[in-house]
């Protein structure tokens, strides 16, 4: 039976469309995914059912939740619903919960709120919940403090706020985005758990195929606002027939054939473009009173990693494995307290400066951020120039040519030149950051997950950009990422690194399809399969 | 434009007027002695009268106003350039010499101006200078701290890793990502700091510490006034309202432009344009 019911729902925003015609159906015990890239409406429908839209919001339409029309309740009722018969799970699991509460409080909060039950009451409905989403009170304290949990566990607390009340409906917007993939198992297995005890309905919104293909019961893919495609998640993929959601389905899982398999010639004998020789590098904790002993986290430990001129080389990990701490000394950016880093044979550390220079030129980077890897203040020509200093033939009126020549090569126009960044889109920010690293014509460039934050049809878009420089150029990569797929697509060589170490490094083919490292395997294991998608 | 930001201009805009108006033509002599016309009320001639030695009020308020604005402006200048060079110096390099900057700050903030105005005054004298001095060290730290919490994110942003990497040393990073991108914070820092300024001045000018007779100035025109307060109120009221507008001038100044520069009220970014095929 039909739990949640959206008709015709409208909304504009300061005069802005954002959802236009959006109809939805959820039965209890059902997952409905809501995919589409950022910008699409997927969050806001979200918010549009929690009555929580921002100011200068007009809402029309119907959102009926068991027959009762949710618009027409004014805000002392709408608060009655919000927690109650309605829970939501936000993306960022951090700050999504109050840092000054412990976990035990902030679940009971809501249970306090609409139940109004005794203290103690409270505090054991909270344990309860807690115990239900795989945070044992015995084990994980109750009284412990947002901070004081990881990334998966804080998700888990957010989790249990949503379904401490047993609401009807549950709503999860993003909920595994900032998580690593293997948590991001656990945690889509957690929710799969919740919906088939309870029997709520799910409402799973995300950006990721991935995830929406190992939940969802049925799907809806929004574009532009509205729903240009909805049905069962079986067999989804062959029945799209709208251009856009084809284009995003096919973005997504084309993309490891999209690349061209690499050409690479070298010399064995010539050193290395770039390597790491057995680096260390620690990082000193707190210490409990000044006299206390210093402890260190040992963000690196002796990490090899060999870098040739025209390979493709793909770095796995998850956060904190210590990937881009190898990144950042493998930049010159920071210095190995043990080993050494080497460019063409020679220690980095002790270059003479011309030499310095020319590495300097020769490795470039891209980093994952394109909102914060461009200066607001400096103009995108100003931004792809800077790097040019290095080269003494880059000077005078040679300096706009080449600018605009590293524009055109990226896609852009050599228009662009004179915009600041806060004119450009995501994707096209990291086309600017991608023609800075060209500038001065390298021979490597470290991508350090500098695709992961772009949606997916832009993220093949940069791929397959970055495989046709490479062919063009025969250029190096070292990218660094946590998503297999892309590895997958980019890569020749692989290498898996897990709390400070590389734990398992060879061919792409081998490493990706024939794993000999348990940890490999449980990452490919954790990986959602997308097959079911293709169109 | 916000309200603030404009009644904020006008009223820094007027005083700034005056006291340069004031360099050049007053009503009347302000140092012009007249005691057979002294405790004249306002009138056409003496629009806010004159006081116990016969000085035309207004033209002491007017030549009055330069001590106060050239005071906080050259001391904020002091403070810019000593904190701001400081504070985004530590937050770049990090270690010791930060730790051993932000230190030696929080030692400065300790003592107030007025303390080192009187240490100046006992080793140099009394005058102008020492106060701008006094004041200006005490803008120090308060620079170095803004300066350094508003780089502290600079120095770790992307942008400035990408200028590492592409070879540029910490000085071309320091002025040319960090300083445009804190320059805000420290403008709206900086018109605070000259109203409190203005109130700084005027103190030290009331216990003799800033501008010296026979110049006029608002501060010891209230010390001076204070006796007479029974007699002849205007003498109090007049410099002390010229204070009050002032400093209020600039707190809503400053208020204005931090509304107007909050680069969280910045124009959103377009939406990704990139997805068409």
């Amino acid at each position: 039976m039909t739990l949640l019911a959206v008709d015709n729902l409208d909304v504009d925003i300061d005069g802005r469309p954002i959802l236009r015609d959006v109809g939805l159906r959820l039965a209890r015990g059902e997952t409905l995914g809501i995919i589409g890239q950022s910008g699409s409406g997927k969050s806001m429908t979200a918010l549009a059912l929690m009555g929580l839209l921002p100011e200068g919001a007009r809402v029309s339409g119907r959102i009926a939740l068991d027959g009762e029309d949710l618009l027409r309740l004014d805000e002392a009722a709408m608060c009655s619903v919000r927690g109650a018969r309605i829970g939501i799970v936000f993306q960022e699991p951090l700050s999504a919960l109050n840092p000054l509460m412990t976990i035990g409080d902030q679940v009971a909060e809501g249970i306090r709120q609409h139940r109004r039950p005794a203290r103690a009451q409270a505090d054991a409905l909270a344990r309860a919940a807690l115990a239900r989403v795989g945070l044992d009170p015995a084990q994980v304290s109750p009284g412990r403090f947002p901070h004081e949990l990881s990334g998966g566990q804080r998700q888990r607390v957010a989790i249990a706020m949503a379904v401490a009340m047993e609401p009807d409906v549950i709503i999860a917007d993003e909920p595994t985005t900032a998580l690593d993939v293997t948590t991001q198992a656990r945690i889509l297995d957690l929710l799969r758990g919740i919906v088939r005890d309870g029997g709520p309905g799910l409402l799973l919104v995300s950006h990721d195929l991935g995830v929406i293909a190992a939940m969802a019961d049925r799907i809806a893919v929004m574009d532009a606002g509205r729903i240009v495609e909805t049905g069962p998640a079986a067999g989804f993929g062959p029945r799209v027939r709208h251009p856009r959601a084809r284009t995003l389905l096919a973005a997504a899982t084309l993309r490891a054939e999209a690349l061209p398999a690499p050409v690479t010639a070298r010399s064995e004998h010539e050193p290395p473009l770039l390597a790491a020789h057995a680096v260390s590098r620690r990082f000193a904790l707190p210490r409990a009173h000044p006299f206390a002993r210093r402890t260190y986290r040992h963000a690196l430990d002796d990490v090899s990693l060999q870098l040739h001129e025209g390979e493709s080389v793909a770095l796995i990990g998850e956060s904190g494995s210590g990937k881009s701490t190898l990144a950042r000394l493998l930049l010159g950016l920071d210095r190995p307290d043990g080993g050494r880093v080497t460019y063409r044979g020679a220690d980095v550390a002790s270059l003479p400066t011309d030499t310095r220079r020319r590495m300097r030129a020769d490795v470039q980077a891209v980093f994952q951020d394109p909102y914060t890897s461009l200066d607001p203040h400096k103009r995108a020509g100003w931004i792809v120039a800077e790097p040019l200093h290095l080269d003494p033939d880059a000077g005078g009126s040679a300096r706009e040519d080449r600018v605009a020549e590293a524009l055109r090569e990226v896609g852009l126009s050599p228009d662009d030149a004179k915009k600041y960044p806060h004119a450009f889109s995501g994707g096209q920010r990291q086309r600017i950051a991608l023609a800075r690293a060209l500038v001065t014509r390298p021979r490597l460039v470290v991508l350090d997950e500098a695709v992961s934050s772009l949606d997916v049809s832009v993220q093949a878009q940069i791929l397959d950009l970055l495989a046709r420089l490479r062919a063009g150029h025969g250029l190096a990569y070292l990218f660094i990422t946590h998503d297999l797929q892309v590895a997958r697509a980019v890569a020749e060589r692989v290498a898996v690194m897990r709390d400070g170490r590389i734990v398992e490094e060879g061919p792409a083919a081998q490493v990706l399809h024939a794993p000999r490292h348990p940890y490999t395997q449980a990452l490919l294991a954790a990986r959602p399969d997308v097959s079911a998608f293709a169109v | 434009m916000n309200a603030r930001l404009a009644a904020g201009a006008a009223i820094v805009g007027g005083v700034c007027a005056l006291a340069l108006l004031a360099l050049l033509w007053t009503p009347h002599d302000p140092l012009a002695l007249n005691v057979a016309g002294r405790f004249a009320p306002p009138s056409p001639a003496h629009w806010l009268g004159t006081d116990q030695l016969g000085r035309d009020v207004l033209s002491l308020i007017m030549r009055g106003a330069a001590g106060p604005v050239g005071v906080s402006l050259a001391a904020v200048c002091i403070g810019l350039a000593v904190g701001g060079t400081l504070g985004v110096l530590a937050a770049g390099r990090g270690g010791i010499g930060a730790h051993a900057a932000l230190r030696a700050s929080d030692f400065l903030f300790a003592f107030p101006a007025l303390l080192v105005a009187i240490l100046l005054r006992e080793t140099l004298g009394p005058g102008v200078l020492n106060a701008m001095v006094a004041i200006g060290i005490f803008n120090v730290p308060v620079f170095t701290r803004v300066a350094y919490g508003a780089s502290l994110p600079v120095w770790r942003s992307g942008y400035v890793a990408a200028a590492r990497v592409a070879g540029r040393g910490g000085a071309w990073i320091g002025v040319m990502h960090v300083l445009p991108n804190i320059a805000n914070t420290l403008i709206v820092q900086a018109t605070i700091q000259l109203s409190l300024g203005v109130l700084a001045e005027a103190s030290l000018s009331y216990i003799g510490l800033g501008v010296q007779p026979p110049q006029p100035s608002w501060g010891r025109m209230l010390y001076e006034a204070q006796t007479l307060l029974a007699i002849a109120p205007l003498l109090a009221i007049a410099p002390g309202l010229a204070i009050v507008v002032t400093v209020l001038g600039f707190n809503l100044l400053g208020e204005g432009l931090r509304q107007a520069l909050d680069p969280r009220r910045a124009t959103p970014p377009e939406p990704d344009a990139e997805t068409a095929p």
